[in-house]
C-alpha cells in the first residue's frame, strides 16, 4: 500500500479541491431538506413515506401484564399431511412480520392466504401444493412481565376452492 | 458562519471517501443476495400482496415481476463495481453512483413494499445517493483534501444518527415515555431470541434496564456529530458494540447502519505504513482534516505522526 502522506512533502503544500457558492449552497439545501423530511417523517408521517417513514421497529410498548403475539401458518398438502409451512419469504413469498403488518386485509379477505398457498407452489412447485390454511397466533401471557402461559389462537382459515 | 461551514465541508482526504466508497458499493451487492433478499421471490409470488410505498406510486415505479428484479440487481452489481473501482473517469463514475442509488433504492423499496417495513436502510440510501457527488476519488496516488468529500461524510454521519435518534423519538410516539418500563424486549426475545436472549427474559428488570439504557443511548446519539476525534471512535465503538450485542441476543445485525459507521472513521488510515504506538498519540485530525492545535499551517496532516517518514 502507499504511504500518501510521506508522498505529499512539507505541510501546507497538499492540494485542497475547493468548493464554489452554487455548490455550498446546494449542498447545504440538500442536509437541510433532508433532516426536515425525516423529522417531519418521525413526528407526523407514516411507515408507507419510506424512506422517510418513522423509525417504529420496536417502538410499540408492551405492558407487563399484556400478551406477546407470534404468528404462524399450518397447513394441509395434497397428500393430505398437516404440517407448519416456513412464514418466509422464500418458502410462501411473505415473512411472519410482512403478514403480521398487514394482519387486517387478512382478517377481512381470506383469499390473501389462498395467495401464499398460490406463492408456496410456484416457488416449489415439485413439492405438494398446499390446499388448507390456518394462520394462527400463538399467544405468551405476561403477569409482571414473566411467561404466565401460552394459548393458541385460531386468525384466519381458507380453503382451496 | 465560519464554524457551520467547517462542520459541514469539513475538508477531508478524498481517498478516505474513496475507501468508504468501495465499502458501501461492496455492501450493496451483498445486501441484495443477503439482507434484502426476499425481493425475487416477492417478484414471483402473487401480486394481490403487494402493498407499494408512496415513493413508487408517485414514480410510477412496477409492479415487480422476476425478469425486472433481476435486471434492476444486474445493472446495481455492474455500476457499483465501477463506482467503487476509483477508475472510471469524473463523468462515468457519477453516473454508475447514481445508477446504483436509483437501482439500490428500486430494490429495497420493493423489498419494504409487502407489508413490513425496515429503518435499517436509511443511512445506507442517504450514503448511495450522496457518494457520487463528491466527483472522481482514488485511495491512492498523492493526497487531496476535498470539502465535497467531506459534505457527503458529514450526511452519511446524519443519517446514521437520525436512525438511532428518530427511533427513539418513534418509541415516545407510538409507545409513550412509558416505553422504557415496558416489556417489548421481553416480546422481542420470546418471538426471536437466540439462546443468550431468552437467557435474559428471567429476571424481567434486566430487559427493562437494558431498554432504559438503548433509550437514553439513542437520544444522546446527535453529540457524536460534535464530539471531537477520539471520543468519535470510542462513541462508534459503543454503538459497534450495541450491534454485536443484539445480533448475539435476537439475531438482528444491522449491518446496512454499521457500514455507514465507518464514515465516522479515519478509512484512509488503514492505508499508511503501521507503526507501533502511533494511533494513541494522534490527534484530532481523523475526521476533520483540520490541523491539531499546534501544527502551524498544516491542514494536510491527517496523520502528524507519519509526516517525517
Amino acid at each position: 500500500m502507499t504511504d500518501l502522506t510521506d508522498r505529499t512533502g512539507a505541510p501546507g503544500t497538499v492540494p485542497v479541491r475547493r468548493l464554489g457558492r452554487l455548490a455550498r449552497a446546494w449542498r447545504a439545501g440538500a442536509l437541510l431538506a433532508g433532516a426536515l423530511l425525516a423529522l417531519w417523517g418521525s413526528v407526523l408521517g407514516n411507515d408507507v413515506y419510506w424512506p422517510f417513514g418513522p423509525m417504529s421497529q420496536f417502538a410499540f410498548r408492551v405492558g407487563p401484564d399484556d400478551a406477546i403475539h407470534s404468528i404462524y401458518l399450518q397447513a394441509r398438502t395434497t397428500d393430505g399431511e398437516i404440517r407448519v409451512v416456513s412464514l418466509n419469504a422464500p418458502s410462501v413469498g411473505s415473512g411472519r412480520a410482512e403478514v403480521e403488518g398487514i394482519l387486517p386485509a387478512y382478517r377481512r379477505d381470506p383469499a390473501l392466504l389462498g395467495a401464499l398457498a398460490e406463492n408456496y407452489h410456484r416457488l416449489h412447485p415439485d413439492r405438494p401444493q398446499l390446499v388448507e390454511l390456518w394462520l394462527r397466533d400463538r399467544v405468551t401471557v405476561l403477569r409482571n412481565g414473566r411467561d404466565a402461559g401460552r394459548r393458541d389462537d385460531l386468525l384466519v382459515t381458507w380453503r382451496m376452492p | 458562519v465560519s464554524r457551520a461551514a467547517a462542520w459541514l465541508y469539513p475538508e477531508v482526504p478524498l481517498a478516505r471517501l474513496a475507501l468508504l466508497r468501495v465499502a458501501v458499493y461492496a455492501f450493496v451487492v451483498c445486501d441484495m443476495f443477503w439482507v434484502v433478499d426476499d425481493v425475487v421471490p416477492h417478484a414471483r409470488g402473487v401480486a394481490s400482496l403487494y402493498r407499494p410505498l408512496v415513493l413508487r406510486e408517485w414514480l410510477h415505479l412496477p409492479v415487480p415481476n422476476p425478469g425486472y428484479v433481476l435486471t434492476v440487481r444486474a445493472v446495481v452489481i455492474v455500476a457499483c463495481v465501477l463506482a467503487a473501482s476509483g477508475r472510471a473517469g469524473r463523468g462515468p463514475g457519477r453516473l454508475a453512483g447514481f445508477l446504483v442509488a436509483a437501482g439500490f433504492t428500486d430494490w429495497v423499496s420493493i423489498g419494504m413494499s409487502y407489508g413490513k417495513i425496515d429503518h435499517d436502510h436509511f443511512a445506507l440510501i442517504v450514503a448511495v445517493w450522496v457518494l457520487p457527488t463528491a466527483g472522481a476519488a482514488r485511495w491512492w496516488g498523492p493526497r487531496v483534501l476535498s470539502p465535497a468529500a467531506g459534505w457527503a461524510l458529514v450526511c452519511v454521519q446524519c443519517g446514521c444518527v437520525a436512525i438511532y435518534f428518530l427511533s427513539a423519538v418513534a418509541k415516545v410516539r407510538y409507545g409513550g415515555w412509558d416505553w422504557v418500563t415496558g416489556s417489548t424486549f421481553a416480546w422481542a426475545m420470546t418471538r426471536r431470541g437466540t439462546g443468550l436472549g431468552r437467557a435474559l427474559l428471567e429476571p424481567p428488570w434486566v430487559l427493562v434496564a437494558a431498554q432504559i439504557g438503548l433509550f437514553s443511548m439513542e437520544l444522546l446519539t446527535p453529540a457524536i456529530l460534535f464530539l471531537r476525534a477520539r471520543w468519535r471512535y470510542l462513541a462508534i465503538a459503543g454503538l459497534g458494540a450495541f450491534h454485536l450485542i443484539t445480533y448475539l441476543t435476537l439475531g438482528i445485525h444491522f449491518l446496512p447502519l454499521v457500514v455507514c459507521l465507518l464514515a465516522f472513521l479515519p478509512l484512509e488510515r488503514v492505508l499508511e505504513r503501521p507503526r507501533f504506538g502511533r494511533f494513541g498519540r494522534s490527534t484530532g485530525t481523523g475526521l476533520t482534516g483540520q490541523p491539531p492545535p499546534g501544527a502551524g499551517a498544516a491542514p494536510s496532516s491527517a496523520s502528524p505522526a507519519s509526516g517525517a517518514g
